[in-house]
């Protein structure tokens, strides 16, 4: 098992007041490792708050967020940091790719919070992704010189460059046309299937859902 | 890639907002090393000023209104070979060229030898002879004379004999010589020679030593010695003490071979109290004192006059047959007469028909303070009636007097005082004729000290048996004895003096520092707020870096390194900015500021340190302005992701923001109330602090209604709702903005308010002018009582007015025009009766309560502390010290005078100076001449007429007088010319702040391009939008500049109040409409602008 939900609750809100307005209850989840799952549902479900305390963004008001056996609810600031940068990766809707950096500095980005330079594995690595994502030729382009397909797929490769055991992707497809979204959508299982990484998407693409391994629907606050 | 260069590249990115958020700095950088360098240049300036006066002096061995031997320089040098002695003989003068068209009062005459040339490292000096003279380039420039050219100088008459000594003539105050410049000397040339600390140019004329010597008829004096040493002071003042002789007392030895005794005497006429104490300690002494008498009677049985007679006849003497007028009487010892009893010479008994037993009167003059005469009277029995070859009938037994002792007939008698020409006899001119001075009458050594010792000494003359007195045994006595202290004599290093008054003097840095705060804060602010921007448009890199698992800090430390990087640009930027900006105050210094620095001298001067101290201190400012933002920005990021758990620490703050703001509001209301309807007295400083408590009040009540405004029920929209809901969007944005306003109003406003109109109320009592007309100051000293109705009539004084006369003793300028750290400045003397119930306080010592200060200043503390008055600013700023605190001096007796301020005045003519009463002032410099600063009071209608026949009568003195509202202005000018600065850099401040309004608003209708665009879209005119975002901006800079200006107002109010203050609406109102207005156009301008049609495409393009 590598990641397992117990009992999570979240609301915003002051608590105890009328302001205060549930989002997760009582939610419980399982996911193995490699394992592939979609998790859909209405607008204002809670599928992007789910995400964050899966992604150790933010904390729950109650229940346990387990990883490889640790329970990561109680960790600190700077134990979340670390934990998120070698264990996970993210991908957003949109790209958030460092409009200062080129493409190649966008991907290496995540290697500076373990030290202040890069090995010569770390670069290899690098360039056999970007290679793989078929984006070698604009390595030195920066994000305004490239087309969203190519800034999502970058994203793709600085959400594998640490070797995450989970890859977070917050509709990974939602701001593509069809084409580039398809094939990001088999890029993403591709290098899932590959790397033997757990893939957790948050989606509303019937299409990306449909090729994980599971798909869970994210209504008042639980999942069914 | 490193983090470095992730910074670096970041920076370029953004390089842009980042050099506007440089240009903060830049501000900032700019104004503070301005500051500090101004600092450094006038303090430089000041040493330099120092140097240029001093030349080579280190020391200085002064003595005041008396007279030691030249030689003593050489003596000196002898005595020490690391000691370098330079005599000069100092006084003052008035010069006057074109026939009497040019004339500089108060200037410096200095005689000096072929020494001097050392001094003044110039050959100039050399080779003044006879009537030539040096003059400074200012006093050639006044005169409008160059080499070559005649003036005329007139010169204060130096006498060896203090000039208000009984029995000394008062009828020539000064000496004139017609003279040639010879030179005009330079600054380099020690032009600006002068020992008191003052950047202000002294008026210089030099002339041979020896000249000026023969002219005050004396031989080889001097009363200054110019020392160049390396040496300790206290070595120095060993060397003087060393080379000190009774001869620099003025003591004379005589020998009596008529009674076979040695006398010693002084020039000075009257022996003083320490060497009189002295010589009575040699075996044999036997002092004298001698006196003039104006009558010797004889009473007859019944005739003794009554009471009121005696008053009829009080000033002019009726002699009558059974009387002689006009002689000297003498002491003889104790042990020869008691104290009622007189032994009369023969010539004198046979003259008055006196047998022993008969019953003897003596009348004479009490000679008083500007020679205000007391007729006296005592009665006494003869003893005895003695031979005219008696040892006691001997002419020399009574003193030297300079216009009695040499002339030759009684008639030409010039005493000093009023002489009845008709009262004297054939029979008197013949006494005067065969036996000279020779004492008529003898009187105990105790009734004569109980009749006529005074203030110049008790004794005028003590005398040994011959054959006792031995000479060298009086020379060790002296010098064991007398220290130069008790002469008056003052050994001081004035260089070293100098070097720490400029060092200490006014701190130009820390002033310039303080007028720029406001500058300062708003490039702070303006720094912090573009820089929040900054971070604002990357919020989502933030983010994203969290999740990308860099820690808190590292995003942190990544800002801040790129704010470092923008600080040190702008820094850098800002020093050499601030190069520029020195110049250019140094320039205004000159020119519009002049009024607080009064010298050319001031020059720029750059220390490497001091560029590196200012860019250190700004990139500290700038870090820290930068690292809050970074801080709340990077908080409020975390707020939002943890909304809940920082429910209960929020809860805190709002409830300590409320307690706050309940508790400035209840105070300041409370205080302002207690001031305006139950106070006695007004108290500024409460109003001031009402004011600012009320500013924090309701500055904390705009950020309660902001927050308000965002929790209210939105149940209703109006487009005028709409735009007050959007201040509440960000409402740290808005707060910045009133909260700019507020403090830049308050500020503005509060300094133009403070600025003082002194010709308001000019004639009352209760100003700084006490009431008086005309405020004067003369070279040469008046002895007279000016008030007195026959000295008016003698010098044809006809318009009627009061003259309050007022002693001083030179010292150190400690107004407000004088930039060094003053710790003498000069003492007046007055009768504090004149000034009671004038001027006003603005601090006194608590045990006064509410007396006024003017009725104890006659009176002294327990241990001999005298209390004195002086101006608050010269307290405060001159002297920096406070009421209470005590001053040191050494009198003219050589002791330590200690002069405790009682109370400081407000704003008033007498700032410079200390005043203590003239009964402490004469106790502590006995000798001191007459009387230099006058205040003049009469009817305003007749102030014309007034001045006019005071500057023609005493035109010769050296008379310089002005409207004493003139000269409060004069002083004022200062405090105006700073608040002035203030003022001007307030408001650059307050632009600063428009353009922080700008950016913001901008920056905001840059955020807002989506909203206007669904706004447009939806169909609301632009029109109405337009008005939607002007309400909201004006609203905040209403707010704004209201807050700052009401609270101003109560701030002030005390200023409104006063005739005294140039406050006025008018003023304020136009600072005011000058703000609003400009922050208007600027609002106005940008809404437009930004609302141009482009908005529509680019908004909806974003959608």
């Amino acid at each position: 098992m590598l990641l397992q939900l117990k009992n999570i609750s979240k609301g915003y809100g002051e608590f105890g007041t009328h302001s205060f307005r549930p989002v997760l209850k009582e939610l419980n989840l399982e996911i193995g490792k490699g394992e592939k799952i979609a998790i859909i549902g209405p607008s204002g479900s809670g599928k992007t708050t789910l995400l964050n305390l899966v992604g150790a963004l933010d904390l729950p008001d109650s229940g346990e967020v387990i990883f490889d056996g640790k329970n990561i609810t109680g960790y600190s600031k700077r134990e979340l940091a670390t934990f998120r940068n070698q264990h996970l990766g993210f991908i957003f809707q949109l790209h958030h790719l460092m409009p200062q950096l080129n493409l190649w500095e966008n991907v290496l980005l995540p290697l500076l919070p373990q030290g202040n330079s890069v090995s010569k594995g770390q670069k290899e690595w690098a360039e056999y992704l970007i290679n793989k994502v078929g984006i070698w030729e604009q390595r030195n382009q920066k994000p305004s010189e490239m087309s969203g397909g190519e800034c999502q797929r970058t994203a793709v490769v600085r959400a594998l460059i640490n070797r995450p055991q989970l890859i977070l992707a917050d509709e990974p497809t939602g701001a593509l046309d069809e084409e580039n979204a398809a094939a990001l959508s088999e890029l993403l299982i591709q290098l899932s299937d590959d790397e033997n990484i757990t893939l957790v998407t948050v989606t509303h693409s019937s299409e990306l859902a449909e090729q994980m391994d599971k798909k869970l629907i994210l209504r008042n606050g639980k999942l069914v | 890639m490193t983090r470095f260069q992730y910074i670096l590249k970041t920076f370029a990115h953004y390089i842009k907002a980042n050099l506007l958020v440089a240009v903060g700095v830049v501000i900032s950088t700019m104004v503070l090393t301005g500051s500090l360098i101004i600092g450094d240049s006038v303090r430089y300036s000041l040493e330099q000023a120092t140097f240029y006066r001093l030349g080579e002096t280190t020391h200085l061995v002064s003595v005041t209104e008396r007279y030691f031997r030249q030689e003593m320089a050489d003596e000196i040098e002898a005595d020490n070979r690391e000691i370098k002695a330079t005599p000069i003989l100092l006084l003052e003068g008035i010069a006057v060229s074109g026939g009497g068209q040019q004339r500089v009062n108060k200037v410096q005459v200095i005689g000096v030898n072929s020494d001097f040339v050392e001094i003044a490292k110039s050959n100039l000096f050399a080779k003044l002879e006879n009537n030539e003279i040096a003059i400074s380039k200012n006093l050639a420039e006044r005169l409008q004379v160059s080499e070559g050219d005649n003036i005329l100088v007139r010169i204060k008459k130096a006498s060896l004999i203090p000039m208000n000594a009984p029995f000394v003539s008062a009828e020539e105050t000064s000496v004139s010589l017609r003279a040639t410049v010879k030179n005009v000397v330079s600054k380099k040339e020690l032009g600006r020679f002068s020992l008191k600390n003052s950047q202000t140019a002294p008026y210089n004329i030099f002339l041979s030593i020896e000249r000026l010597n023969r002219l005050m008829e004396f031989k080889g004096k001097a009363n200054k010695l110019l020392i160049s040493t390396q040496l300790d002071n206290s070595i120095v003042e060993k060397s003087v003490k060393n080379c000190l002789t009774p001869e620099d007392a003025g003591l004379v030895i005589n020998d009596i071979e008529s009674t076979n005794e040695i006398e010693i005497s002084t020039e000075r006429v009257f022996l003083e109290d320490k060497i009189s104490k002295a010589l009575k300690k040699l075996p044999g002494a036997e002092p004298i004192l001698s006196y003039f008498v104006n009558e010797i009677g004889r009473l007859k049985v019944g005739s003794r006059k009554s009471e009121a007679e005696k008053k009829v006849q009080s000033s002019k003497f009726k002699v009558q047959s059974t009387t002689i007028p006009y002689s000297f009487v003498s002491s003889v010892e104790d042990r020869f007469l008691a104290e009622n009893e007189i032994i009369l010479n023969s010539w004198a008994a046979d003259d008055l028909n006196a047998k022993p037993g008969d019953k003897i009167t003596l009348k004479y003059l009490e000679i008083g303070p500007l020679r205000k005469l007391v007729d006296k009277e005592s009665e006494f029995i003869l003893k005895e009636v003695i031979p005219m070859d008696s040892r006691w009938s001997d002419p020399t037994r009574v003193p030297h007097l300079p216009g009695l002792s040499d002339a030759g007939h009684c008639r030409e008698w010039d005493t000093g005082v009023p002489i009845d020409l008709d009262a004297i006899r054939d029979k008197d001119e013949k006494y005067w004729d065969d036996y000279k001075g020779t004492p008529k009458a003898f009187v105990s050594l105790n009734k004569a000290l109980e009749m006529w010792a005074n203030r110049f000494g008790n004794y005028t003359a003590v005398r040994f048996p011959a054959d006792s007195f031995d000479k060298e045994k009086y020379n060790q006595l002296f010098a064991l004895e007398i220290n130069p202290a008790d002469l008056g004599m003052t050994i001081e290093p004035i260089r070293k003096q100098g070097i720490h008054a400029a060092q200490n003097g006014t701190d130009f840095s820390g002033l310039f520092i303080g007028m720029s705060f406001f500058i300062l804060i708003a490039s702070i602010v303006l720094t912090s707020l573009l820089f929040r921007l900054n971070l604002e448009t990357r919020s989502a890199q933030v983010g994203l870096l969290s999740a990308l698992g860099f820690q808190q800090k590292q995003v942190r430390s990544f800002y801040l390194i790129e704010g470092l990087i923008i600080s040190f640009v702008g820094g850098i930027i800002g020093v050499i900015v601030s190069l520029f900006y020195t110049q250019f105050v140094f320039k205004i210094l000159n020119s519009l500021w002049f009024d607080i620095v009064r010298t050319n001298v001031l020059e720029v001067k750059i220390l490497p340190i001091t560029l590196f101290a200012g860019l250190i201190i700004s990139l500290i400012v700038s870090l820290l302005a930068i690292s809050v933002s970074v801080r709340r920005f990077q908080n409020r990021k975390a707020i939002d992701l943890q909304n809940t758990l920082h429910s209960n620490s929020r809860k805190w703050s709002k409830l300590i923001r409320n307690s706050l703001l309940y508790l400035s509001l209840t105070i300041s209301i409370a205080i302002f109330i207690k001031q305006i309807f139950f106070a006695e007295q007004i108290n500024p400083a409460l109003f001031f602090l009402t004011g600012g408590l009320l500013l924090f009040g309701l500055l904390l009540l705009f950020q309660k209604t902001l927050v308000k405004l965002e929790s209210h029920e939105k149940s209703e929209i109006r487009l005028g709702k709409l735009a007050m809901l959007n201040l509440t969007r960000n409402k740290s944005r808005s707060l910045t903005v009133v909260i700019l306003f507020a403090l830049g109003t308050f500020l503005v406003v509060s300094t133009g308010s403070n600025k003082l109109d002194l010709f308001a109320n000019a004639q009352e009592k209760s100003s700084g002018t006490g009431g008086f007309l005309f405020f004067a100051e003369t070279t040469m000293p008046v002895l007279f009582d000016i008030n007195n109705r026959e000295k008016r009539d003698e010098e044809g004084i006809y318009e009627n007015f009061e003259v309050v006369q007022l002693r001083k003793i030179e010292g150190d300028d400690a107004s407000c025009l004088n930039l060094n750290r003053i710790s003498q400045p000069a003492i007046l003397g007055v009768d504090p009766g004149k000034l009671h119930e004038r001027f006003s306080f603005a601090v006194r010592l608590k045990e006064l309560g509410k007396s006024d200060p003017w009725q104890v200043l006659n009176d002294k503390f327990d241990d001999g502390t005298i209390p004195a008055i002086a101006d608050q600013t010269v307290i405060q700023w001159g002297l920096g010290k406070k009421v209470g605190d005590i001053l040191f001096y050494q009198n003219e007796l050589g002791d330590t005078l200690r002069l405790k301020l009682i109370a400081g005045t407000t704003p008033s003519i007498f700032q410079g100076f200390i005043i203590i009463s003239n009964k402490n002032f004469l106790e502590n410099y006995p000798t001191s001449s007459g009387a230099n600063l006058f205040l003049i009071d009469g009817k305003p209608e007749n102030s014309n007429k007034i001045g006019e026949e005071l500057q023609s009568v005493f035109r010769d003195y050296g008379w310089e007088m002005e409207s004493t509202a003139k000269r409060l202005v004069e002083f004022y000018s200062v405090t105006n010319t700073y608040l002035s600065i203030f003022l001007a850099l307030g408001a650059l401040g307050l632009i600063l702040g428009t353009i922080g309004l700008a950016v913001i608003l901008a920056r905001t209708i840059l955020e807002r391009r989506r909203e206007i665009a669904v706004m447009q879209a939806v169909g609301f005119a632009t029109q109405s939008i337009f008005f939607i975002l002007i309400k909201e901006y004006l609203f905040l800079l209403f707010a704004g500049v209201l807050i700052g200006f009401v609270t101003a107002v109560v701030a002030t109010l005390p200023a409104f109040l006063s005739s005294n203050s140039d406050a006025s609406f008018s003023t304020v109102a136009i600072v005011v409409a000058l703000i609003l207005v400009n922050g208007f156009l600027w609002i106005v301008g940008l809404s437009w602008f930004s609302l141009r049609k482009k908005t529509l495409v680019a908004g909806l393009k974003v959608l």
